[in-house]
């Protein structure tokens, strides 16, 4: 027996960017849910480096909007949905921006780098993104010579990256910064380069072990598998957790029980997300609509709903106006999540681009000639395209008793315009 | 769910705060109602990143130039190049019309300002600095001043100018407006009936309860309350005449204060003030900004608002004392606040923190609690009791020259 399209649907929303009637088919039919899960993690069909590239040490904005468009074209399209959810994650966890890097060529870059890894092993990618060169430069890693070693990227390492504050005190972060100095930039600022001369190569107290002279890399490995690694898996996990499945913070069941076998695996992210999935706290009604979409994903799902490529209805200035700027974040930290996208302004910028939209949607034919159906009808329809499901009773009348009140003052005829536009506002499509 | 409790639910939910733009005709129309004649207005400049204070009030001769000069060896401001502040200080080269507001007393200079446990994350600072709070909170200290009004849902009692709402303006049911510059608003038009529709459609998710999750249905009210204020909101948000940063939100802020449709508190954010490398390329650009941006918010505000209106500018933290070898400076803990008005007392109103005698992480000691600044803005200036907003009893400055309305 398949399982029901409620579940179906709950995973496809959190392992990609929307739901589309053929990927619902394709989910449904799975005989368990494990099967189901096992079905959206199956990565065989994921183009290896489909990245386009960018000329030479380059801002020019067309590059920054060549490489942001395309990204988003690939969440809308991609079979492999998770690929494309967990890439924008870690992008939003090991944060370089433009505004520092000046290079969306090494932002590219770093893009590969995320994605190469985005479902493979934790300590690799950290390792990997330390000495990427938009990092050394974000970070201001590049600068941190053993004579006047220099702070910001250790201290990020610690509270942002792997284990979060309360689990190192200040003289840790010192000697994690002496133990990155040197890890610099070849001249033509392209790729890392370690200088040994402008190393620190004395003993570093760290965690409260006996000094020694630890280098940068090998602090990352103390971190994740050695003395922190049972605080850094349950902020890794807490952090994958929250993204796929509701807010948690690392103490909270089911996390230290993740993290033991997030552990287990050599910190496989690929485990992890399977095992979350598979989690009975995944599938529990708490996590049920616990996400918000943030405005990329909302304008994804949008997209995929409509079949409408993003080079013809996103422009740059709406994913500005809705705060969500690929490769250009207010801060290190990142976006935020949930209750951050909610705002007035999140309501005027997503309904000022769902009101375009609904053009684009008109004129390529989606939905011509319902207005002549019923209420009922056209309702369903609008809540079939979009992937909802499971709509609320409210949300229903509220669309029915729309197209009613259309009917009756004869703007039938705008109904196949109008739909989309309430589907894209409605509170369930906007919560994943 | 009653009429009561249904408003309420929509209370919790929602933003309660109103916008306008320079005629405030149609905001009347919209039920907004202006503040009174002496009531203060506040515009929160939020400086993230940690902005370095001994970049902005130099030490120019002394002793304390002499240690500024040991501390920030390479990248220690030259002082022929200040400008005249006190007898030993100077302002940055790049902030020549503060300066000259600052001769015309018309700046408090507050440095050495901290929360007592600055922690030196830029997220743990942020949290304890806008919440007014060592241990973490969710509403931040004009949230909670805010949420003391009366209940008059029909006006935009705060507004940031950015896509989302900073910690300091979130209340227990007030939170602040945000106002997405340069997007015009789907609501404002009423010409069209099929759009008067889809409005009541959208208007109409946040008449019940959905059932699923609290998300869906803040987001129903927030959608809802949205569109009411769309028409008040809508010509403000393309009112700027400059496109992007700190100079197009400092105009906004101003518009939003000319419209005088019940905003008493304006948030404004920029960034790029965490100069751990070659702070003395990154901070003149970001200080000649933020002056030109200070200048051009006075420009834009409307004569009669100036004895109502102060700018408060805050950061998270200081920096170190001393430079590191990237030619910058590492998070520190006591920096700069600065409060600009007609109605401000100016000058120096704190003991400058000692440059030689600093912390065991090489932080500047705080001389003020930013409680403090906080107490002063609420109980001088807003109108208000700080013992609940900012929590306890923590003293007062005297930068308040003369209540809101007044001339000082």
């Amino acid at each position: 027996m398949p399982i029901p399209a409620s579940d179906a649907a709950h995973l496809l929303r959190r392992a990609g960017y929307g739901v589309t009637s053929a990927e619902l088919d394709r989910v449904r039919t799975s005989p368990t849910r494990v099967k189901a899960v096992d079905r959206v993690l199956q990565l065989g069909e994921d183009p290896a480096d489909p990245v386009p590239t960018v000329a030479d040490g380059t801002t020019a904005f067309a590059d920054w909007w060549k490489v942001t468009s395309w990204w988003l074209e690939r969440m809308r399209t991609s079979p492999v949905g998770i690929v494309e959810k967990m890439t924008l994650l870690w992008h939003d966890h090991f944060v370089s921006g433009l505004d520092k890097c000046n290079s969306i060529e090494l932002l590219v870059q770093q893009h590969r780098t995320l994605r190469r890894h985005a479902l493979g092993d934790f300590h690799a990618l950290t390792q990997d993104v330390a000495v990427d060169p938009a990092m050394l430069i974000y970070l201001d890693n590049w600068l941190n010579w053993s004579h006047g070693p220099q702070e910001n990227f250790a201290r990020e390492l610690l509270e942002l990256f792997t284990v979060g504050v309360g689990h190192y005190d200040e003289n840790d972060v010192g000697e994690l910064a002496r133990a990155w100095t040197g890890f610099s930039l070849t001249g033509d600022f392209r790729s890392h380069h370690f200088y040994p001369q402008y190393h620190d190569a004395g003993p570093k107290a760290i965690f409260g072990l006996p000094p020694r002279a630890w280098t940068g890399p090998e602090t990352i490995t103390e971190i994740l598998r050695g003395t922190k690694s049972v605080a850094a898996s349950e902020f890794i996990v807490a952090k994958v957790f929250s993204h796929l499945a509701y807010p948690i913070s690392p103490g909270e069941a089911p996390v230290p029980q993740l993290a033991t076998g997030f552990r287990k695996s050599g910190l496989d992210i690929r485990t992890l997300v399977r095992d979350i999935f598979r989690s009975d706290a995944f599938w529990s009604a708490r996590a049920r609509y616990a996400v918000v979409r943030s405005p990329i994903e909302w304008m994804v799902a949008s997209l995929k709903a409509l079949d409408l490529p993003v080079a013809d209805v996103v422009n740059p200035f709406d994913l500005a106006g809705m705060g969500q700027l690929p490769f250009s974040h207010p801060d290190v930290d990142g976006w935020g999540t949930d209750e951050y996208w909610i705002s007035t302004g999140a309501s005027w910028t997503r309904a000022a681009w769902a009101a375009r939209v609904r053009w684009h949607s008109y004129y390529s034919g989606v939905f011509s000639g319902l207005g002549g159906g019923r209420p009922d009808e056209i309702a369903a329809a609008g809540f079939e395209r979009f992937g909802i499901v499971d709509p609320s009773a409210h949300t229903r009348s509220v669309i029915e008793n729309w197209a009613s009140t259309s009917k009756a003052t004869g703007d039938a005829s705008l109904i196949p315009l109008n739909l989309p536009l309430l589907m894209m506002l409605t509170p369930e499509f906007q919560v994943a | 769910m009653n009429a009561l409790s249904r408003r309420q639910f929509l209370r919790s939910a929602v933003a309660s705060a109103a916008v306008g733009a320079a005629v405030p005709r149609w905001a009347y129309a919209a039920g907004a109602q202006p503040l009174g004649p002496s009531e203060g207005m506040l515009v929160v400049v939020t400086l993230n990143g940690g902005c370095d204070s001994l970049s902005v009030l130099v030490p120019r001769s002394g002793a304390r130039r002499t240690a500024y000069e040991a501390a920030r060896r390479d990248i220690a401001i030259g002082a022929s190049s200040l400008l005249a502040a006190t007898d030993d200080h100077g302002l940055h080269p790049n902030l020549p019309r503060l300066a000259e507001r600052y001769a015309a007393g018309k700046v408090a200079v507050i440095d050495g300002v901290a929360m007592p446990n600055n922690l030196r994350s830029h997220f743990v600072s942020t949290a304890v600095s806008q919440s007014a709070s060592l241990t973490p909170r969710t509403t931040g200290w004009l949230g909670r001043h805010l949420d003391g009004y009366p209940d008059r849902a029909d006006e935009l009692m705060s507004v940031t100018v950015s896509p989302v709402v900073p910690l300091h303006l979130q209340g227990a049911v007030s939170q602040a407006a945000a106002l997405p510059p340069g997007v015009g608003l789907w609501g404002a038009d009423t010409t069209w009936r099929h759009e008067r529709t889809a409005y009541d459609a959208v208007r109409a998710f946040a008449a019940a309860p959905l059932g699923r999750g609290p998300w869906a249905d803040q987001i129903a009210a927030t959608g809802g309350y949205a569109l009411d204020k769309a028409a008040v909101s809508g010509s403000l948000a393309t009112s700027a005449g400059t496109t992007a940063g700190i100079r197009r939100d400092m105009e906004l802020a101003a518009h939003v204060l000319n419209a005088d449709i019940g905003t008493r508190v304006v948030g404004v954010q920029t960034s790029g003030y965490d100069t751990h490398a070659s702070q003395n390329t990154t901070m003149p650009r970001l200080l000649g900004d933020l002056d030109g941006a200070i200048d051009h918010f006075f420009a834009t505000l409307a004569p009669e608002r100036h004895n109502r209106v102060m700018v408060l500018v805050v950061s998270e933290f200081g920096r170190m004392a001393p430079m590191n070898a990237s030619l910058g400076t590492d998070h520190g803990h006591a920096g700069l606040a600065l409060a600009i008005g007609a109605n401000v007392a100016g000058g120096l109103h704190s003991e400058l923190p000692s440059i030689d005698a600093v912390d065991k992480h090489d932080s500047l000691v705080p001389s003020v609690d930013l409680r403090q600044v906080y107490a002063t803005v609420i109980d001088r200036w807003l109108g208000g009791d700080s013992t609940e907003s900012v929590g306890g009893q923590h003293g007062h400055l005297d930068f308040v020259a003369a209540p809101p309305g007044s001339t000082a």
